[in-house]
């Protein structure tokens, strides 16, 4: 049942952590899955169940950037795709390319902060990290953005 | 502002369907997970002597049993004959709950409002070179090779499979996950007090322990009144 509740969303969040790779998002969704399972006990005793489950993505998102062979196995920027449905990069390159510049957990902090609207406290044990950290990268990935897509975010908008 | 918004949520693409497929095949990715956890474990040997991780490892490799043709949930890991014994627990009874029996040898790793841990006495003491953030044994929110018992609201839980038994005049259902099961009992209209023992446990003995448990009215009663979340102590 919480497969079945949550795999999809796990995915949406999944692709927007990978700035649109599609088969990565799978990875990570399927990874953190596992870790969940093994720690069942564990997401039941945790504060804030939505911000475990963010958490294993997150920190699945940063165990396979850390993964070496990962470099060997993608030789090219840019996988080519097969005849399936577009991928989310594919639709909107510029915001791929703007999310792809951010720093995983910058990138993880506006998804969780702005995308989800989870607040300041969860995305904090999402990430790991303090709460004064989530506001100082949610803000600095919001500048970036601007900076990128200029014409969408109006100057002075913080989170 | 709202534009990004948009946009982003567009990116993330539209939240999928789940096949039974795809569901299955992650449940076994996790079942396989908790055996290469476990029989790690058991071979590292950390929690257990070794003639009782004889016993443990020939017991996982072993299959459900079978009573005229119904599956008898398997307890822990499986557990056919007697490896740990359970005895009266004499220690400092926990704030929130109160324990009759506990395997021999083992204490209460972590009391709070919303469960116990209950591990091995070789959680009590680590070394010198041991880092126990490395080390689970030493982690007293890694139930890894020891009993976990936690409270949860029945909400959460939804609909549940398994044996269906009476513990202490109490309803409650053997729970299977992978190799583990977990026993659920339900202790108000709204809340279970779950039983999980990853140690080798024969299901006579899950129930016994979970026979011998008493949640106090005020831990029912706090996490009652909760939504899905714990609050801390």
């Amino acid at each position: 049942m919480f497969v079945a509740e949550r795999r999809g969303p796990m995915l949406h969040t999944a692709r927007l952590l990978t700035a649109g790779d599609n088969h990565l998002a799978e990875d990570l969704v399927q990874t953190a899955l596992t870790k969940l399972f093994v720690s069942w006990a564990s997401f039941q005793q945790a504060e804030s169940p939505n911000a475990y489950v963010k958490r294993a993505l997150f920190n699945a998102l940063m165990d396979e950037r850390r993964r070496i062979w990962r470099r060997f196995e993608r030789p090219v920027a840019e996988v080519p795709e097969g005849p399936g449905a577009p991928t989310a990069a594919s639709t909107d390159p510029e915001l791929a390319q703007a999310l792809r510049a951010l720093p995983p957990r910058m990138r993880a902090a506006v998804v969780f902060r702005f995308v989800h609207d989870m607040d300041v406290a969860d995305t904090a044990l999402a990430l790991g990290c303090s709460p004064g950290t989530v506001k100082s990268q949610t803000a600095r990935a919001l500048d970036k953005l601007r900076t990128s897509l200029t014409p969408l975010i109006p100057q002075g908008a913080t989170r | 502002m709202s534009d990004l918004h948009t946009r982003l949520n567009r990116f993330g693409g539209p939240v999928p369907a789940v096949s039974g497929d795809t569901i299955a095949a992650d449940v076994a990715r996790g079942q396989r997970a908790v055996r290469r956890r476990r029989t790690a474990r058991i071979a590292a040997g950390s929690a257990f002597g070794i003639a009782a991780l004889a016993a443990a490892v020939a017991v996982l490799g072993s299959t459900p049993a079978v009573t005229s043709g119904t599956t008898v949930a398997r307890p822990a890991i499986g557990a056919t004959v007697e490896t740990l014994r359970l005895v009266d627990y004499r220690g400092e009874q926990p704030k929130n709950f109160t324990i009759a029996k506990v395997p021999e040898g083992f204490f209460v790793q972590k009391d709070y409002y919303g469960g116990l841990t209950i591990a091995p006495d070789a959680a009590r003491h680590p070394g010198p070179d041991v880092n126990p953030s490395v080390d689970t044994l030493y982690n007293p929110d890694d139930f890894t090779g020891k009993i976990a018992v936690y409270l949860e609201p029945k909400s959460y839980r939804g609909d549940l499979t398994g044996d269906t038994v009476d513990v202490g005049g109490r309803k409650a259902i053997l729970h299977t996950i992978g190799a583990t099961t977990q026993l659920i009992i339900s202790v108000s209209g709204d809340v279970y007090a779950t039983v999980q023992a990853d140690v080798p446990l024969t299901r006579g003995q899950l129930l016994e322990l979970g026979a011998g448990l008493t949640v106090h009215q005020s831990a029912i009663d706090r996490m009652g009144r909760t939504k899905g979340t714990v609050d801390k102590d």
